[in-house]
């Protein structure tokens, strides 16, 4: 007999060796930025671990949502975008209104009940109101989960010593974020929303900015975050964490579990078929996958209760209930034809002939 | 090129040759073998700063064996099953024409049994860590795991060194 390990080792034998990293992470960052292009929303991605600060860093949707590689030749718009953003948050400084405030503790905080609710969405206006400016954002997500989309109005207190021009604002947009306080709904609301003070970020060339609030100054449980998308994962990730654990689901491998089972009703059944009909019967109740598969490989029985061959079908887990069918089926009275004896259940049906052979498991 | 990138580049350049012989033996050839192992890096890659402290093998490892679980169902729409060919033959060393047998031997199991057969006794990973790389139960590795050596001794004479012993 060969050894399984030797066996393997000879099947890779002579594979070509070939340079598969060349490329990839350039590839991997056009992806990102044509992303950003394109979509110019934030998007909250489910991911698990650290935060790094880094520009292009971070994570992103999920992989089966990537876009194809699209080669792009100008990193211009990205980059003035950013620096648009940031001239206009120096401009509002420049207006020194400086809040007395203290920063929200932490993520969780942001996002618990009665202390913040979270959009998530794209800059569609700025314009000025009075002496301040209010920012429309096209909502495309909400957190915690949940809530209405569209527009919301956010109203930023400036007052009439800033310096931002009407060209600058205009030029505003990308991603932003929001906190507000969970209280307002912005659902019949005709006035803007004021947010928490360091509860407004836009995407700068150093990362995320906010008018009145550095980031950099905000409290240790807020991890370094490279953009908007970053800051919202943050924030989802701690709504998630908070949540009560809930035991996880019990994995079902089988779904035969009678605790009294029934028998099997052998009336007008052959020696050998009711033989047949008890072993198939318990290894289908003691989810006997090994047993069943080479009961079927023996007999030759057609199997047609999904796709493959009868090995595939009868593998664990079942989750269409196949194992369950099959001995339930089993109980049922056999209808004689010619020699075999047809069980049948709720459109499942299994046959065994005079001899004991095991003829057919299938579903219609 | 940042730290990052090298970084990343040292990992993936240490790993691909591994990560390959592993792809091969799940898709039988070399070029879709090739395919996914860089669909793998790519994804990887898109997601290094938050991988990097984590574990970029594991996740690495769940694209390429869930890829070919996706790979198999797709070509076996394609292709009808007595004409899966083991592609490539031509030009290659007698090393890798040596191992058609095994290629061809592999894709008599079903993905799953394959994939549990080489993270266990290629990649020499543990139960549980083949249970969370494919998403199922040790149970559910365990009997696939039964299963496939089964069928690789009684119609290739293959057995596992546990057997031996």
């Amino acid at each position: 007999m060969s050894d399984l390990r030797e066996f393997l080792d000879r099947g890779v034998a002579g594979a070509t060796d070939v340079n598969l990293v060349q490329g990839v992470w350039r590839t991997s960052r056009v992806r990102r930025r044509n992303r950003r292009l394109g979509a110019g929303a934030a998007v909250a991605a489910v991911a698990a671990g650290a935060v790094v600060v880094s520009q292009w860093g971070g994570t992103g949707p999920s992989p089966e949502d990537l876009a194809p590689a699209v080669e792009t030749t100008s990193t211009a718009p990205v980059v003035d975008q950013l620096v648009a953003n940031e001239r206009f948050l120096d401009g509002l400084r420049a207006s020194g209104v400086q809040p007395n405030y203290r920063p929200l503790k932490s993520p969780t905080l942001a996002v618990s009940h009665g202390a913040g609710r979270v959009i998530v969405g794209v800059v569609s206006d700025v314009r000025p109101q009075g002496d301040d400016f209010v920012v429309t954002v096209d909502v495309q997500q909400t957190l915690p989960d949940g809530g209405e989309l569209g527009h919301v109005d956010i109203l930023l207190d400036s007052g009439p010593l800033h310096e931002v021009t009407p060209a600058q604002a205009v030029e505003v947009g990308g991603p932003i974020l929001v906190v507000l306080r969970d209280q307002v709904s912005s659902e019949g609301r005709t006035d803007p929303i004021r947010p928490y003070v360091d509860g407004f970020w836009l995407e700068v060339p150093d990362g995320v900015g906010n008018p009145y609030a550095d980031y950099a100054d905000m409290r240790q449980a807020w991890p370094p975050v490279g953009s908007v998308e970053e800051l919202a994962t943050v924030l989802r990730e701690a709504e998630v964490a908070a949540r009560p654990e809930q035991p996880p689901p019990l994995p079902v491998e089988c779904s035969a579990s009678w605790q009294n089972p029934p028998f099997v009703d052998g009336a007008g059944l052959t020696p050998d078929a009711l033989s047949t009909a008890d072993t198939i019967f318990a290894e289908a109740g003691s989810c006997d996958e090994e047993a069943l598969i080479a009961r079927a490989v023996a007999d030759g029985t057609d199997i047609s209760i999904g796709e493959g061959d009868a090995q595939e079908q009868l593998v664990t887990p079942d989750p269409d209930g196949a194992y369950l069918a099959l001995a339930a089926a089993l109980t049922t009275q056999a209808t004689v034809v010619g020699e075999h004896f047809v069980f049948a259940h709720d459109g499942w049906r299994v046959v065994i002939d005079s001899n004991g052979r095991w003829v057919e498991f299938s579903r219609h | 090129m940042d730290d990052e990138q090298r970084e990343f580049e040292a990992w993936a350049v240490s790993r691909q040759q591994g990560f390959l012989r592993s792809a091969i033996l799940l898709t039988g050839e070399q070029a879709s073998a090739e395919d996914l192992v860089q669909d793998a890096l790519l994804k990887v890659a898109d997601r290094w700063s938050r991988l990097r402290a984590e574990a970029p093998d594991a996740y690495a490892r769940r694209i390429i064996y869930n890829g070919a679980v996706t790979w198999w169902r797709r070509r076996k729409r394609e292709t009808p099953s007595a004409e899966l060919p083991d592609a490539g033959l031509a030009g290659r060393s007698e090393a890798w024409v040596a191992g058609a047998d095994v290629r061809a031997a592999l894709q008599a199991l079903t993905p799953r049994q394959r994939a549990v057969l080489v993270l266990r006794y290629y990649e020499d990973q543990s139960e549980q860590q083949i249970a969370e790389t494919l998403g199922v139960s040790t149970g559910t590795v365990k009997s696939q795991a039964h299963v496939a050596m089964r069928r690789l001794r009684e119609e290739f004479a293959i057995v596992s060194a546990e057997e031996v012993r």
